[in-house]
């Protein structure tokens, strides 16, 4: 196992976990806020994120890569709101730690596209979670600091810290 | 080497070189906007990016990079000096992975003079996460002024590189 990336996926997890967890004090109302050049409402890119979490990992099980995972968010299973966001990144979380424990070596698989198979290799969907997942947290954030409701924090970033310094604060608090 | 963080990073140095490349075209008026939640103006973001980079690099062995960016020195680097340092500190970083394939610990000291213990590890997922947080904000910056910016997510890295 690769300790680079198991921290690269641990600070993924642990930063999604942070941010949900400031969100879940929000009021409906906060919850509702946007700003212009992010991808919606605070609520709505929570949401955003679980669905494309577990749609990445569907699309990986569907070729053999890590176990079955359905596509909760958008197959309709669940509605779309706030709650539904924990269990979903919950699921995800564990998903995503086996997969970077059990395909090191990066296999290229053959991914059914928009009219034709793309052979791509795991890395482009671990990256891909990875860029994700920061966008619409940083999306997020600006949404709460434009709006008052998150203070800022150092480096001109607001809070919820979640880069690697408070990530390796987190660990060693916990440890 | 595992290729999985190695793609990683390819990512993160394709990204910024994109968003520089892209920022090369803007006009002085362009660099100078912003939008409140982000790190400040654009111009002054991209130095802070490149910046950050530098210090990272500076802090773990025989990198050879030094710091040479301050996005309180005015007048600002311009945008082709940032992306030129930014092409360094890629080499750099790749060849960090290539000889610390499994981490590796470092220790120095800041600038306020406290002595640090950290890693490589941790060096790596600082500036992926810094790097996108900020490249955000610059995108969100642009696109709020009505001003498309390029895409630079993971699918489209991987597009570029197949082509």
């Amino acid at each position: 196992m690769n300790t680079i990336l198991q921290d690269i996926i641990e600070h993924h997890i642990w930063a999604n976990d942070t941010l949900l967890a400031f969100c879940e004090k929000l009021t409906p109302d906060q919850l509702a806020l946007t700003v212009p050049g992010t991808f919606g409402t605070v609520e709505e890119t929570l949401v955003h994120v679980a669905a494309n979490e577990e749609a990445y990992l569907h699309g990986l099980a569907e070729l053999g890569v890590g176990d079955e995972m359905r596509a909760t968010i958008f197959d309709g299973d669940v509605p779309r709101e706030l709650a539904v966001v924990r269990p979903v990144l919950v699921k995800t979380a564990d998903a995503w730690r086996r997969i970077v424990t059990e395909w090191p070596q990066n296999d290229v698989k053959e991914f059914p596209g928009e009219g034709k198979v793309e052979r791509l290799p795991i890395s482009v969907v671990v990256t891909q979670v990875i860029d994700h997942g920061t966008e619409h947290r940083t999306h997020i954030r600006t949404i709460l600091a434009t709006h008052g409701v998150a203070r800022p924090v150092d480096e001109g970033t607001t809070e919820p810290n979640i880069d690697g310094w408070a990530w390796n604060d987190a660990r060693a608090t916990a440890s | 080497m595992s290729a999985l963080p190695r793609d990683v990073i390819e990512h993160h140095i394709w990204a910024n070189d994109r968003l520089l490349a892209f920022c090369e075209t803007l006009t002085d008026d362009q660099l100078a906007l912003t939008v409140p939640g982000t790190y400040g103006p654009v111009h002054k973001t991209l130095v802070h990016l490149g910046e950050a980079e530098q210090i990272y690099l500076s802090r773990i062995p025989d990198t050879g990079i030094t710091r040479t960016l301050d996005d309180e020195e005015l007048p600002l680097a311009p945008v082709s000096e940032i992306r030129a340092a930014l092409r360094q500190t890629g080499e750099a970083w790749r060849a960090v992975i290539e000889r610390w394939p499994d981490d590796h610990p470092i220790r120095y000291q800041t600038r306020e003079g406290d002595r640090e213990h950290r890693s490589v590890s941790f060096s790596v997922v600082q500036m992926l996460d810094h790097g996108s947080e900020h490249r955000n904000h610059i995108r969100t910056t642009v696109s709020t002024h009505g001003i498309e910016p390029p895409e630079i997510d993971g699918w489209t890295w991987d597009d570029v590189r197949r082509r």
